[in-house]
């Protein structure tokens, strides 16, 4: 990418500038209609799945039939599940191994992004899924020198079923809400990755979902498994343009944390502002494993995302730092949650909002520390901003504790920027916009610097920009 | 975002029918949780809704608190006597087609309580009273409703006993307060719980009203303690004290709601509680603050403390806010053992683990027996 490329990335505040209007892409199946039996072997039968997975979908196909439409989650009913197409798969044959083997018009939105620089800067490896298949796929040959296996979710399932079937839909169950189920019966991309016993894979790993077209659903599966005593850092970015009409997007992730070792799962979130968003996240960790998920949302018009932690081994630790912006009339309804299940396991949940222009930002959190997770210790903190008199911030903490050794403490507050804050920096020649989007970058500072260095300028300009629409900087 | 769903009772007042009631009791779900994807019920419905089709107590048992408690009202099956000392204007509420009831209804057991309750009063308290109140249990289901008024300029004290400590006695009662502008009320509830035993206490605040409300429960087989407070006038204040004692196999779901309508009003929930033996003891509560609440203040405090294994705690504090002119507005909880620091002092004191158990929930109970009429309620509850 360019400067002048990069220019304009840090000076548009949002994915339709960056990406413009859908263009037409050329696809070579698309399977819509009534969601059926017919349907979901269709999809099955095109990835020429095993018995087994095309099993998984339709048991998933059952519950999802079954399952009631949860009551905790607001704007769905706006979907009309045979409306949306379940599976887009792009004129392409196999996922390319460079970019000048992308059709142009899909390497435009992906360059537009910005992500081949960084592929270039920092990544090990990188996998872009545009619409219901991944497109593009490259590993650096130090990945596979250790033994590390990074592939496309479907080639996975054909190359190693043994190890698939291990861990697929075992951290995350279908059964935990209707969509859950959805994304099972209709799963199509995201990635396999597997790390073998003590690598440590020092540069992330990325993912990027791109929805290209409105009334799509999106419904990628990740897994992650990292063996005893190994490290990975895996980012996951999502984006669409500018779409005439709504999209879906349903993805799950499933980390599987061994002894040990630590996963570090990043997410930038900055859909356009007509997609509902839901993602559904899982991990477990052994004996001694870390898991930490950090999350970034920016864009959407609904989000639903609850990044959760089950501390299976004893020792074992979770952190979950996420910012979210609603800015308008857009609702992120996020939380983490915490299972302690062992002894002597720790987490701790941070939780920022920003809302303004009359956005909502709900904080849907559970700890749950179970008996026999002796001297088990959690710690919550939520901090919401209201920037204006018409906006809004929920916090619904859920802490439960049946464990006596164990502590959980919460503290949340919710308030507007301080005036003596404010004082400071207008006596020091700011404006009173200016002053606001500083204060509302420091706001969220500690919580970005656990993020790589390239997206912290990326997500830092985007909010200084989002902030220059009512005067702020940028 | 009217489609955000709460526990809160930020609903207009209704004024509904028996007849309505029954109806709504029917089509009304127990419980209207959307609060999470994976949180169903802190209370133990089942239990509750025995009432719904319990046969009336015919006669009232003698309960626990009364050895406590000298109360000038008393309320117990067929009959409400009235001291004549009593310091208020009272007069009997009866629960026949003509009656409307005041309190929103946002769940089946309400419904069911608000057509089912059958012995009533309605005190009137102005300028500086007094009055002390006791609910009694039964051989049956005792239903109580009662409506006090207390008139603008007042300064109004008022003493609930819930006393629901016989395990055959199933028990609802609701209490609707109207405060008037620049009151002070200092309303101090205490519940024992053997049988199932459904409270609602329901506080409308006017203008430059405060309300000091104190609270101690223990839980019987299933206590759903549900109090909201309603500040609607401007400068309405509610500090509100909540104590829990749960010593062998209680089930106590604590619910303090503060619902800011009005500016520049301030609300403070703090509550402590210790859980033992195979307890299980929720707090928690929604804080609310409306658009049309600029510049108020909200603070919510819980403490749970757990001094067994089998004992289970649960803390939720629910902050909503729909304004970004907001005072200040915060939470916090901890959900923990007896902290290792005071035991240490304790135990290096000579106190066992037990007395240290006990010196904690004595300590709990202080928020009430500093009244000179509650002495003696450790007798009671530890």
């Amino acid at each position: 990418m360019t400067t002048d490329e990069t220019r304009d990335l840090l000076s548009a505040y949002s994915p339709e500038d960056v990406l413009g209007y859908a263009k037409p892409v050329k696809t070579s199946l698309v399977i819509k209609g009534k969601l059926s039996r017919s349907t979901v072997e269709e999809i099955s039968k095109a990835k020429k799945e095993p018995g087994w997975m095309t099993r998984l979908r339709l048991k998933a196909l059952e519950l999802f039939e079954k399952l009631p439409t949860p009551n905790w989650v607001i704007g769905v009913e706006e979907i009309d599940i045979e409306e949306l197409a379940y599976y887009v798969k792009p004129d392409i044959k196999k996922p390319a191994a460079s970019y000048e083997d992308l059709p142009p018009e899909i390497r435009d939105y992906y360059e537009r992004l910005g992500i081949p620089e960084m592929e270039a800067k920092f990544l090990s490896g990188v996998t872009f899924q545009f619409e219901s298949e991944t497109v593009y796929h490259k590993a650096r040959e130090i990945l596979e020198k250790k033994g590390v296996i990074m592939l496309p979710m479907e080639e996975a399932v054909h190359k190693y079923p043994e190890l698939v079937k291990q861990y697929f839909s075992k951290v995350y169950p279908m059964a935990d809400h209707k969509f859950a189920a959805l994304h099972y019966a209709l799963w199509s991309g995201g990635a396999f990755v597997y790390i073998p016993l003590g690598v440590k894979v020092r540069e992330p790993i990325e993912a990027f979902f791109l929805i290209g077209q409105s009334l799509e659903g999106q419904f990628e599966h990740t897994v992650i498994v990292a063996e005893e005593n190994s490290f990975l850092h895996f980012i996951e970015g999502c984006s669409a343009p500018m779409l005439k009409h709504y999209s879906f997007h349903d993805g799950a992730v499933e980390l599987y944390a061994h002894r040990g070792s630590t996963i570090k799962f990043t997410t930038i979130q900055n859909w356009s502002k007509n997609v509902v968003n839901f993602n559904n996240k899982r991990g477990i960790t052994e004996e001694n494993a870390r898991i930490d998920w950090i999350e970034g949302g920016l864009g959407s018009k609904i989000t639903y995302t609850y990044p959760s932690t089950v501390l299976k081994g004893a020792n074992s630790s979770s952190s979950s730092i996420v910012i979210q912006m609603s800015k308008g009339p857009y609702v992120k309804d996020s939380g983490s949650k915490m299972y302690h299940l062992a002894s002597n396991t720790r987490s701790k949940i941070i939780n920022k909002s920003i809302s303004v222009d009359g956005g909502v930002n709900i904080y849907r959190g559970l700890v749950k520390i179970n008996k026999g997770a002796v001297n088990s210790k959690s710690h919550v903190e939520c901090q919401s901003l209201i920037l204006d008199d018409h906006s809004y911030a929920y916090t619904y903490p859920h802490n439960q504790v049946e464990e006596p050794s164990a502590t959980v403490t919460h503290e949340a507050t919710t308030g507007r920027i301080g005036e003596e804050q404010l004082f400071y920096l207008r006596q020091r020649g700011l404006t009173e916009e200016e002053a606001t989007s500083l204060l509302a970058i420091g706001f969220i500072e500690d919580v970005m610097k656990d993020m790589p260095f390239e997206y912290v300028n990326i997500l830092r300009k985007v909010i200084e920009i989002e902030f220059s629409k009512v005067g702020g900087l940028g | 975002m009217s489609s955000v769903k709460s526990e809160a009772s930020d609903k207009p007042l209704v004024n509904l029918r028996i007849s309505e009631l029954k109806s709504l009791a029917d089509s009304i779900q127990v419980q209207k949780y959307g609060d999470s994807p994976t949180i169903k019920h802190y209370t133990n419905w089942n239990k509750l809704l025995k009432i719904r089709d319990a046969e009336k107590a015919t006669r009232s048992v003698q309960g626990v608190l009364n050895r406590v408690l000298k109360a000038s009202i008393i309320l117990k099956p067929g009959d409400v006597s009235i001291d004549n000392d009593a310091n208020a204007y009272t007069s009997l509420l009866s629960n026949s087609g003509d009656y409307e009831w005041k309190i929103p209804v946002e769940n089946k057991l309400q419904a069911i309580h608000s057509y089912k309750w059958y012995q009533g009063a309605s005190i009137r308290l102005s300028d500086e009273k007094e009055v002390s109140m006791y609910l009694s249990p039964g051989d049956g289901y005792v239903g109580y409703h009662v409506e006090i008024n207390v008139e603008d300029n007042s300064n109004a004290n008022i003493l609930l006993g819930i006393d629901n400590s016989v395990k055959s006695s199933l028990h609802s009662s609701s209490i609707l307060l109207n405060i008037g502008s620049n009151s002070q009320v200092f309303i101090t509830t205490i519940e024992k719980s053997g049988g199932p035993t459904y409270h609602y206490k329901y506080v409308r605040i006017g203008r430059g009203s405060k309300v000091n409300s104190r609270i101690l429960s223990s839980g019987g087989n299933m206590t759903r303690l549900r109090e909201d407070y309603l500040l609607e006038g401007c400068k309405g204040v509610a500090l509100i004290r909540g104590s829990s004692v749960s010593k062998v196999n209680e089930r106590l779901d604590l619910i303090i709601n503060t619902i800011h309508r009005a500016p520049s009003t301030l609300s403070e929930v703090k509550t402590r509680g210790i859980v033992s033996g195979e307890s299980i003891v929720a707090h928690r509560g929604v804080a609310k603050v409306h658009k049309t609440a600029e510049w108020s203040s909200v603070d919510v405090e819980s403490f749970l403390y757990i001094t067994s294994n089998k004992a289970r705690a649960y803390s939720v504090p629910v902050l909503e806010v729909d304004t970004g002119i907001v005072d200040s507005a915060r939470h916090s909880t901890a959900v923990t053992n007896i902290p290792s620091d005071i035991e240490f002092y304790l135990r290096q004191r000579g106190f066992s683990r037990s007395d240290i158990i006990r010196l904690i929930s004595l300590g709990l109970l202080e928020i009430v027996t500093e009244k000179p009429e509650l002495s003696g309620l450790e007798k009671v509850y530890l």
